[in-house]
């Protein structure tokens, strides 16, 4: 009841931009060019990957030997019934890329999410306890960033063998210190404001002004944040596919399929250009919607 | 903290832009500089040769030009006679070879990969050498003879020299052997070995093999086995510092190793069959496809090995490489862990058989570059191989599989599917055809592909023994039949799952028979109840394609994977 009471006079107090609602910062992102057509792009990607394939109906998995490598359809030799040809064992090239996509972004959603509260939670403790909580958590992500990203995440692999599961783990493993780094100096700025000690004195507890005064002002932070590890999220995840040590080799995944097709790019360009092509649409539109939020929701730019 | 000025950032810069122009002049001069005398009978060369080169060579030329255009040539071969006298006198030119796998030690004593056979025989011989059609012949030993069952007896080569000036005696055999039999020394051959009581040398010119029991297979395994200098490998310090530097008696000496890129050797001139025609070779490894195909496409590497059917076209196509292929001795299989259920019953494996269309892999995923082997595990080109290796004993029958795994009560469903990547021609995609084959008879499959180190590895035993199929191969690196079966069927070996005491028996019984009409029966009756048994899925033998320069002379690519290269010169 008392944290109740103390909300009215602290709302006052705090400083305007803290509180920008999330529905203007959507409009303004659609009124962005950028952010348009990024959003646009993520819209008409998710739909087509997560919808297609129950349209289709075509099973990724099941082999047609006799068609390998058949071109996209329109090209000298192609094989009924496949769209954009097949792969190097007469799977169906368009229902793997669909079920790869779904992968990748399924992955990348989950390890950037998961990232993001570990890593937001982490730095908002280390900037905000400060002394012992901010040297621990600064030190343990300090040794993890002497250690190359690709070689932990390959470590971790060799040792925990391929599985999604496991490759979650790893990508949020090597995202998540650059969150909280950012966000413990974002905290380490905002924690002796005077709005937060004004919180304070009237006698707010720790957990309170962390959540209600300091998070809605590290929210445009935590968003730009969140889509530039989605990026390097679904890029790693790519990374680990192609050599061999990312989602298991049943399952179609974008990096595998471009591992895959690198071996027939002279005789078999679609194999190995579709995949890379649809990584690079997605890596694009998200970064366009992440540069356009970073516009929108940085102060210092407007 | 003092800033560049204007004047000091132009002479940096005029300096560097020297120095670049210097080194680029040097760079260009680099290939036609006199010091390789192999080179200027590249016929596009030596046009460019006169301008390129300020110093010696265009004196020469200069001096022999008129003669020749008086003779009415033209002036591409100019440089040529000047070089030619050099090139009849000795050695001469550089080979670069490509492994598709790491060289990880220059004694081939040691482990059986070939890519360490393949430079480690260059340097040091065998008693005895095989030939490419599988015949065995006088080496280092003049002779041989079996004065009785248990005795093997050899007349070493007398004169020989090792590389370092030392003469080879019968001293140095017996240490060799004897070396190898020791389990201290942790070789991969001992096993085989296991014949072999002692090696004694008589006097200086008899070696005997004192056996425990009589071997019919000794002389080709001895063929692998290279006689190293006792008295420089105890100087140097034992085993590993020797497999970094050897020295033995073979056409070429070692001149260095440097690590994760190069193995250097050069010829020896005192070498008792005569000197090797080429002067150099130097072996690298690259293991990606692409680009150790790409290296030979660019004049980088001589000969490749392992060339993927997808990139044959490729060096079929260009005017300056050629594609050789051979039926190679490397047999195909896919291992049934017999250990586990389901897989304990033989119905299930005959079920096995039954699923996996091995005749559409060979046409499409590997383009023909094998043939189906049904019903063995060993080629014609491996002595006292099944003679109904060609028939079909469980031809492709999805529904007979099905039949067959209803009959044993067994509901097919998860199954772990091992395999190295990277090994075997097209190795990740041939695993994935057996699983879809495999899911189409109603199992779920799980492709598990790792390194081909790793796989081998033995702290991977655990791991190993929890799979259900793993696709394996066997080179015969004696061309005898019972090396594959001592290997992968005796129980008391690492390597295939299924095994027990009958069979154990027939396979000592059969290597240790010196009689070959009675011998070749026993090894009919094992391959047969190898195939009763259907203790794994016979695969295929794989065809084996190397990329060869066309300077290149005098290489012909082996059935036993070795690329061997005394005899070969190099032309242009």
């Amino acid at each position: 009841m008392a944290a109740h009471e103390a909300v009215l006079p602290a709302e006052a107090i705090a400083p305007a931009p803290a509180v920008r609602s999330r529905a203007s910062a959507f409009t303004r992102l659609r009124a962005d060019r950028k952010g348009r057509s990024g959003l646009l792009a993520l819209l008409v990607l998710t739909v087509v990957l997560f919808g297609l394939p129950l349209v289709l109906g075509v099973d990724p998995r099941f082999q047609d030997l006799r068609a390998r490598l058949a071109p996209p359809l329109g090209f000298e030799g192609s094989s009924a019934g496949h769209l954009l040809g097949t792969d190097q064992l007469g799977r169906d090239l368009l229902a793997r890329l669909l079920v790869g996509g779904q992968m990748s972004l399924t992955i990348g959603f989950a390890a950037s999410i998961l990232a993001a509260g570990i890593g937001v939670a982490a730095g908002m403790v280390a900037g905000y306890a400060g002394r012992f909580w901010d040297g621990l958590i600064t030190s343990i992500a300090d040794v993890q960033l002497t250690f190359p990203n690709i070689l932990l995440g390959l470590s971790v692999m060799v040792v925990l063998g391929p599985g999604i599961g496991n490759l979650i783990l790893v990508l949020v493993l090597s995202s998540w210190v650059f969150q909280a780094r950012i966000i413990r100096a974002d905290v380490l700025s905002l924690r002796h404001r005077d709005f937060v000690d004004a919180g304070r004195a009237i006698g707010a507890t720790d957990t309170y002004l962390l959540w209600r005064y300091i998070l809605p002002n590290i929210a445009g932070s935590v968003l730009v944040l969140f889509t530039l590890t989605l990026v390097r999220v679904i890029l790693a995840e790519a990374s680990l596919s192609f050599l061999g040590l990312g989602v298991p080799i049943e399952i179609p995944s974008w990096g595998g399929m471009l591992a895959e097709g690198r071996q027939y790019l002279a005789s078999a360009w679609w194999a190995g250009t579709f995949p890379g092509l649809l990584l690079m649409l997605t890596i694009v539109a998200i970064n366009l919607v992440g540069d356009s939020l970073r516009d929108i929701l940085d102060p210092r730019i407007q | 903290m003092t800033a560049l000025s204007r004047r000091r950032f132009l002479q940096l810069c005029a300096v560097t832009t020297s120095g670049l122009a210097l080194s680029v002049a040097c760079g260009q001069q680099a290939p036609s500089a006199p010091a390789k005398p192999a080179e200027p009978a590249k016929p596009a060369d030596s046009t460019a040769a006169k301008p390129a080169a300020p110093t010696a060579l265009p004196t020469i030329a200069a001096a022999v030009a008129p003669q020749t255009q008086a003779t009415a040539a033209p002036a591409a071969p100019t440089a040529a006679p000047a070089a030619k006298p050099a090139a009849a006198a000795g050695p001469s030119g550089q080979v670069t070879v490509i492994q598709q796998l790491p060289i990880t030690t220059l004694n081939a004593n040691m482990e059986q990969s070939l890519a360490n056979l393949n430079p480690s025989i260059h340097m040091a011989d065998p008693l005895v050498f095989r030939e490419p059609n599988g015949s065995v012949k006088p080496h280092l030993a003049t002779a041989w003879s079996y004065p009785d069952e248990k005795t093997l007896r050899f007349k070493v080569r007398q004169g020989v020299k090792f590389h370092n000036g030392d003469v080879m005696t019968t001293e140095d055999v017996a240490f060799t052997y004897n070396l190898l039999l020791d389990p201290k020394t942790d070789s991969r051959h001992t096993p085989a070995l296991r014949a072999i009581g002692e090696v004694k040398a008589v006097d200086a010119e008899t070696v005997d093999f004192v056996l425990k029991e009589p071997d019919a297979t000794l002389l080709g395994r001895l063929s692998i086995l290279p006689v190293i200098p006792k008295k420089y490998f105890e100087s140097i310090g034992g085993v590993d510092p020797y497999g970094q530097k050897p020295v033995g008696t073979g056409p070429f000496k070692f001149v260095e190793w440097v690590k994760g890129q190069r193995v250097v050797m050069e010829a020896n001139p005192d070498y008792f069959l005569g000197a090797p025609k080429l002067k150099t070779i130097v072996y690298r490894q690259i293991s990606e496809d692409n680009t150790r195909i790409t290296e030979l496409l660019t004049g980088n590497a001589d000969l490749v090995n392992n060339v993927p059917p997808s990139l044959a076209p490729k060096i079929k196509g260009d005017a300056k490489t050629e594609l050789q292929t051979v039926r190679g001795l490397r047999n195909v299989y896919l291992k049934i862990n017999t250990k586990k259920a389901p897989f304990t019953d033989v119905k299930v494996r005959q079920a096995l058989n039954h699923a996996i269309d091995v005749k559409l892999i060979v046409e499409t995923v590997l383009g023909g570059n094998a043939v189906p082997t049904p019903g063995g595990y060993e080629g014609p080109g491996v002595w006292g191989y099944y003679k109904e290796i060609d028939k079909e004993r469980y031809p492709f029958d999805p529904a007979k599989a099905k039949a067959l795994l209803a009959e044993a009560g067994v509901t097919p469903g998860p199954i772990n599917i091992l395999s190295a990547k990277g090994r075997l021609l097209n190795d990740v995609e041939v695993v994935q055809a057996i699983a879809g084959m495999l899911q189409n008879v109603g199992f779920t499959p799980q492709v598990n592909l790792l390194d081909f180190t790793v796989v081998n590895d033995e702290w991977n035993r655990k791991y190993r023994e929890e799979m259900d199929l793993h696709l394996w191969s066997n080179a015969n690196n004696t061309a005898d039949a019972d090396y594959n079966y001592s290997t992968n069927f005796y129980t008391k070996n690492t390597g295939l799952y299924w095994g027990n005491q009958e069979m154990d028996d027939m396979i000592v019984k059969a290597r240790t028979t010196l009689d070959t009409a009675s011998r070749e029966a026993q090894y009919q009756e094992i391959g047969k109840k190898l195939l009763d048994e259907a203790v794994a899925v016979p695969l295929y033998d794989q065809v084996d394609s190397y990329g060869v320069s066309k300077r290149l002379k005098g290489f012909q690519a082996r059935a036993d994977e070795l690329m061997y290269l005394y005899g070969a010169s190099v032309e242009g």
